[in-house]
């Protein structure tokens, strides 16, 4: 049956319409969960064991969906197989003539519950915990499978900016420290701050209270860059380029203005890196100067 | 007024002009051929065309499918431009053809009365692809049809053959797919000097784009820098094509600007550092172009990789021995030139190939007091639109990655071009040329290119020959 012409025509309807359009991209439902790029591995039920888990172990996958004339049947994994090869004693496969590989994987099959693109996540949580995965989709329409290692990935790809963002804002603090006593940043920050607040009685006195673009001021201000350039090393330009555009990918993560793509968190990351070889340069330079 | 041209206008943000006009009427006439291939220049109007057809079709034919294959970096383009087209449209990618199975039935979710929007490269997965051909379509369109070769042939033909009507664009020459018999095409040229406005005057007046190599000198720390480099490519292209292909992008960052170069050899040299517990493969980075997208990962074994993490780190330190960016001064001195003399219509395009080029570009330039505004394919559209517009009120200069200038945006109001980093292909050249010079463009464009004069890059290397090609020889500053 074709979509309704209505209710596409409503995607149309400008502001509305990007909202509906972005539902699945704004909630964490399953659909997100599931890699973009999975190939869909499925196995029909004469297939040997032993070929099944050759074919497994080449995807890396640790089941796979049995599926005759477009229904799944069931799954075949490793599970599913070792409690029934474990199952039968050594006289037992000696009177069948075969070997556990010799099975067919409809003689292996365990059932894993099906789900929806469009549920929560949460919905899936029990079975995954009780099965190691959930089929997507419906018996005669398999969308894709789900494992816990999917979740992980994809909780880590939501979460890891943020915790990168605060690594990175928590050392660009402690590298202004180590580079200037409470005085000069108190100084510095009133030369180069007072016109963005106003004045210099309103210039933040605690770096705590100043904003990630604070930072990035202080931090290029020609006057200001002699106290950096000991730490941050390279020149001001490539210094403040970077933390220009560590700014701009925060800023569009904590106002949720766009999806963070692979190039940001790449970024995100290379930049964190560099900020984190300072701060061990910083901490070798001390403990050297305490050292007898 | 014709009838196409008064429906598109009542609420669309477009007319047609008149080879506009008479392409859509060529590919919907009932007597036309079931293919239609228009070749023409970048910046003639065809996306706006290859809209208008599928708006007329779904006014005549409210439940026809339609089917648009784009590149990527497109899709959103054409989505915007087919709903203000008042045309409904639906951008498909892995996530909504999930959903669209959920919902559907009986591989029956191919929306009717709908124009479906596909990247060539989601397209020809093989599910997708089975799903495509299972369904008849009444329009077919393929933009930059030439981008649709080897393996995405396979796909023109297939869903060539479940089309009514297949339509082709491009700014190349493109052969037809095996399967599609020429007596089936029509082939409709779009060249420049022939088209009219409508009233019936030639549309392109301003003279050629007028091209400024603005040279410069690399230092002595720069030549240690272009060697320690220069030492690392042989061995990445030694091994896979991914790597052969790293080296290229490697010296493609040493070329544009300390900053990308740092990034990438950050990454490498971070290859030896990884402890590897099955002493087989370490992985290296992701490709940093921008608009590269979800690039390969390179993996290196061992030995390999501390000989490349060795190398990488040596070169950080020449590149921290650099204190004078010949390259960056050079664009400075551009730039001042350029500003001397204020003219409120001056608007300056800084282009670049890396995203980390433009930030620092942007620090540059912010460092000497100057104000300017960044463009590049990560930025949110209400970011995008803020910058597009700032630059078309304020002036002065705009900073944006290459990639970005593929995506559709109209730049005619551009008076000098600089291309920081000179594209080596003649295709993503013309794409440049074709978002700056376009029609509605009022004087002629200057394209500056940095090159350099001394050293193995200098200003007879490949991509200047091609510039010059393009756009014609003048040597020495605007």
């Amino acid at each position: 049956m074709a979509a309704p012409i209505s209710s596409l025509r409503l995607l149309d309807h400008s502001a509305a319409a990007k909202e509906l359009d972005l539902a699945s991209e704004l909630f964490h439902r399953i659909n997100r969960i599931i890699p973009q790029n999975q190939v869909l591995l499925t196995v029909p039920p004469s297939c040997r064991a032993r070929d099944a888990v050759a074919l497994m172990q080449q995807h890396g996958y640790s089941q796979v969906p049995v599926v005759d004339n477009g229904e799944v049947l069931g799954v075949f994994s490793f599970r599913s197989f070792a409690g029934h090869a474990a199952g039968a004693t050594l006289d037992e496969w000696s009177r069948q003539k075969c070997a556990p590989g010799d099975l067919r994987v409809d003689d292996c099959l365990e059932q894993f519950q099906f789900a929806r693109v469009t549920e929560e996540m949460i919905s899936v949580f029990d079975a995954m915990d009780r099965d190691n995965g959930v089929l997507i989709g419906t018996p005669e329409r398999l969308v894709g499978v789900l494992t816990p290692m999917d979740f992980l990935r994809y909780l880590y790809q939501v979460a890891s900016p943020f915790v990168m963002v605060s690594e990175i804002e928590l050392a660009l603090r402690a590298l202004i420290r180590s580079a200037m006593s409470q005085e000069d940043i108190l100084a510095a920050a009133k030369r180069c701050l007072s016109s963005v607040y106003g004045g210099e009685d309103r210039v933040p006195t605690l770096l705590e209270d100043m904003s990630f673009d604070n930072y990035q001021s202080l931090i290029s201000h020609g006057e200001n860059w002699t106290h950096f350039e000991p730490v941050l090393g390279s020149t001001r330009t490539r210094a403040s380029a970077k933390l220009k555009e560590i700014n701009a990918i925060r800023n569009d993560l904590f106002h949720f203005r766009r999806e963070i793509t692979l190039k940001d968190h790449q970024t995100l990351a290379d930049h964190r890196n560099w900020l984190l070889n300072k701060i061990k340069q910083v901490e070798g330079h001390r403990k050297g100067e305490v050292r007898p | 007024m014709s009838p196409l041209e008064n429906a598109l206008v009542d609420g669309a943000p477009f007319t047609l002009l008149p080879h506009q006009a008479a392409f859509v009427e060529s590919v919907l006439a009932a007597t036309g051929k079931p293919v239609t291939f228009l070749r023409g220049d970048v910046g003639l109007g065809k996306s706006t065309t290859l809209v208008a057809i599928a708006s007329r079709l779904l006014h005549e034919q409210p439940t026809a499918r339609s089917l648009f294959l784009v590149p990527a970096a497109l899709r959103l383009q054409f989505v915007d431009m087919l709903r203000k087209a008042g045309t409904p449209a639906l951008l498909v990618d892995r996530y909504q053809f999930r959903e669209m199975i959920d919902s559907g039935s009986d591989g029956e979710f191919w929306p009717h009365g709908a124009v479906a929007v596909l990247s060539g490269e989601f397209a020809r997965q093989i599910d997708i692809l089975e799903s495509l051909v299972s369904v008849q379509w009444e329009l077919v369109v393929a933009d930059e049809a030439h981008s649709f070769r080897g393996a995405r042939t396979d796909l023109l033909r297939r869903v060539g053959a479940v089309a009514k009507r297949l339509v082709l664009a491009s700014a190349s020459n493109i052969s037809l797919p095996d399967g599609i018999l020429t007596e089936d095409a029509a082939e409709i040229r779009w060249r420049r000097d022939q088209l009219v406005d409508r009233d019936g005057k030639p549309l392109d007046v301003v003279p050629r784009p007028v091209l400024h190599e603005v040279g410069f000198n690399l230092s002595q720390a720069e030549g240690s820098l272009m060697d320690a480099v220069s030492g690392l490519c042989p061995i990445l292209e030694a091994g896979t094509p991914q790597q052969a292909g790293l080296a290229k992008l490697l010296l493609r960052s040493l070329r544009s600007s300390p900053a990308a170069l740092e990034a990438m050899l950050h990454r490498l040299a971070a290859t030896s550092d990884v402890q590897d517990d099955t002493g087989e493969v370490l992985s290296a980075a992701d490709e940093e172009e921008e608009g590269a997208g979800e690039g390969p990962a390179w993996s290196f074994d061992r030995p390999t990789a501390e000989k490349v993490g060795g190398l990488a780190g040596r070169a950080l330190q020449e590149i921290g021995a650099i204190q004078v960016d010949s390259k960056a001064v050079a664009l400075g001195a551009l730039l001042a030139q350029l500003l001397e003399a204020i003219k409120p219509a001056t608007r300056i395009c800084v282009l670049s190939e890396f995203l980390a080029t433009c930030y620092y570009l942007v620090a540059e330039i912010e460092g000497r007091g100057l104000a300017c505004q960044l463009l590049h394919g990560g930025m949110g559209s209400d970011d995008r639109l803020r910058s597009l517009t700032t630059f078309s009120a304020t002036g002065q200069i705009l900073i944006a990655t290459r990639a970005v200038m593929a995506e559709g945006i109209n730049l005619s109001h551009v008076t000098d071009l600089v291309l920081y980093d000179i594209p080596s292909t003649k295709d993503a050249l013309r794409q440049i040329l074709g978002r700056v010079d376009r029609f509605a463009r009022q004087s002629q464009l200057h394209v500056h290119a940095l090159a350099v004069l001394n050293g193995a890059d200098a200003l007879g290397s490949e991509p200047v020959q091609l510039l010059r090609e393009e756009v014609g020889v003048r040597t020495g500053p605007a």
